[in-house]
């Protein structure tokens, strides 16, 4: 289960800017008491680097560890950020999120997380897959009229 | 160990138990359920009759399919710190389905479900014009999921072929379930109490269950009646649904001639002794057990100052 840290109603595009660090506890901590079986990890996405930084990401990381959330996913990364992220923390043990098209799978290829969770790529491939379909269907219909 | 695992022990064990039966009322809703719980009941029931009503209004003839059972199932399981068994009807389809829906189930957190051989789609057990498969056709769906994930995940064999073969043939089919790895067995619809302790008498060690259906074919007992026979589980499937409508129809009945439910009000549960039972304290309690303020200790824990 993925649980973000944007304010509700959470945005796939251009994330809302993050629910504050005692709100990010309480809901971090609701969330793992609320866990009622071992097939389900709780994964933690940080949404807010363009709000609260590097420095932000490594403060959440700190609190969601203390809560025993050890799995994190960063999301709305850019190209500029993913340099100063792979700087200054270790992806040995976070995934990185492709949720946005203002960054490529590849570029977060090589920054070597532990994952990637690529749902922009997986919405574009879709979107083109559908629209060829569509196309297709349509001449169809036209060559039988 | 986490909730579901518990649950699932706790059924196991008390089926398992000599000279204790298991009542299990079947919920409509989580509401039910709910109810139930609170008076005490140790288990809780989801099945085709009540979810068919409930959420389709229609009758039970295989119209609920996999995902309107399952999500009933798992909203009741959601509902509830009681073990939940569930109605798999025939495990919906071929050797991969039946996987398939016992995996989900599991996954849910169901202390167990049965299957049963009647050919689909199927009426309820107490009505007429059923028909059932060979038995071999639920033996094999019942050796394909005797490996499941979770070893106190328990499978029920049910059987229908009393009402189109006789006793003897619906004990013979149970006997087959049994070698194929069922862990509970339900003959449904016996016609009489000898019927009931002939069924006891040659399953001595497996745990029976019997179903007390209002006006359906077998002979209405007490739980305590049913476990002097040896039975272990008993499931009450009608009860609520019946018990709902006839109450819904004396209210709105009352309401559309008055134009004014004030004079029913003797017959309702009250707006604050309603908000009690349904938890509203607990959620208000929960949501300030995880406010800001309790949280402020983790952060100092930490040496982070909140300054967003």
């Amino acid at each position: 289960m993925v649980l973000n840290d944007q304010i509700f109603p959470s945005h796939s595009k251009i994330p809302r800017p993050p629910v504050s660090l005692l709100e990010f506890a309480g809901k971090l901590k609701a969330a793992q008491d609320g866990l009622k079986t071992s097939s389900v990890d709780l994964i933690v996405k940080l949404d807010g680097i363009r709000y609260y930084g590097i420095s932000g990401i490594k403060e959440r990381i700190r609190i969601a560890s203390k809560l025993g959330v050890e799995k994190i996913l960063i999301g709305h990364l850019e190209t500029n950020s993913i340099t100063e992220l792979k700087n200054r923390i270790s992806l040995a043990d976070i995934g990185l999120a492709q949720d946005n098209e203002l960054i490529s799978r590849s570029e977060l290829e090589q920054a070597e997380p532990a994952f990637i969770i690529a749902t922009a790529a997986s919405l574009i491939c879709q979107k083109k897959i559908g629209t060829e379909l569509v196309s297709r269907l349509e001449e169809i219909q036209y060559e039988k009229i | 160990m986490k909730k579901f695992d518990q649950l699932r022990n706790q059924f196991d064990i008390a089926v398992h138990t000599k000279n204790q039966i298991t009542d299990m009322i079947v919920a409509p809703d989580s509401l039910s359920a709910r109810i139930a719980e609170k008076l005490g009941f140790k288990a809780i029931f989801a099945a085709g009759y009540a979810t068919s009503a409930s959420n389709l209004a229609m009758p039970d003839r295989g119209i609920a399919d996999f995902s309107i059972m399952l999500n009933k199932c798992r909203e009741i399981i959601n509902a509830v710190d009681i073990p939940a068994f569930a109605d798999a009807d025939t495990g919906y389809g071929d050797l991969d389905n039946i996987r398939r829906t016992v995996r989900n189930y599991e996954a849910i957190g169901a202390a167990g479900i049965f299957l049963e051989d009647q050919k689909w789609p199927k009426p309820c057990g107490h009505m007429a014009g059923k028909s059932v498969e060979t038995a071999d056709v639920l033996a094999e769906k019942i050796s394909a999921v005797s490996e499941r994930k979770n070893k106190n995940f328990l499978i029920m064999s049910r059987t229908d072929a009393r009402a189109v073969y006789g006793l003897e043939d619906a004990i013979n089919r149970s006997r087959q379930y049994l070698a194929a790895g069922a862990d509970l067995i339900f003959i449904e619809a016996p016609q009489s109490i000898d019927e009931l302790k002939e069924i006891s008498k040659v399953f001595p060690d497996t745990p029976l269950m019997a179903n007390m259906i209002e006006g359906g074919a077998t002979p209405m007992l007490t739980s305590e009646e049913l476990c002097d026979l040896g039975f272990k589980i008993v499931v009450h499937p009608t009860a609520l649904t019946y018990a709902h409508t006839y109450a819904t129809e004396q209210l709105l009945s009352n309401l559309k001639e008055e134009g004014t439910a004030i004079r029913q009000e003797n017959k309702m549960i009250t707006f604050e002794r309603f908000n009690n039972f349904i938890g509203l304290n607990e959620v208000n309690q929960r949501e300030q057990q995880y406010a800001p303020k309790k949280m402020e200790k983790i952060l100092q824990d930490l040496n982070i100052k909140e300054d967003l």
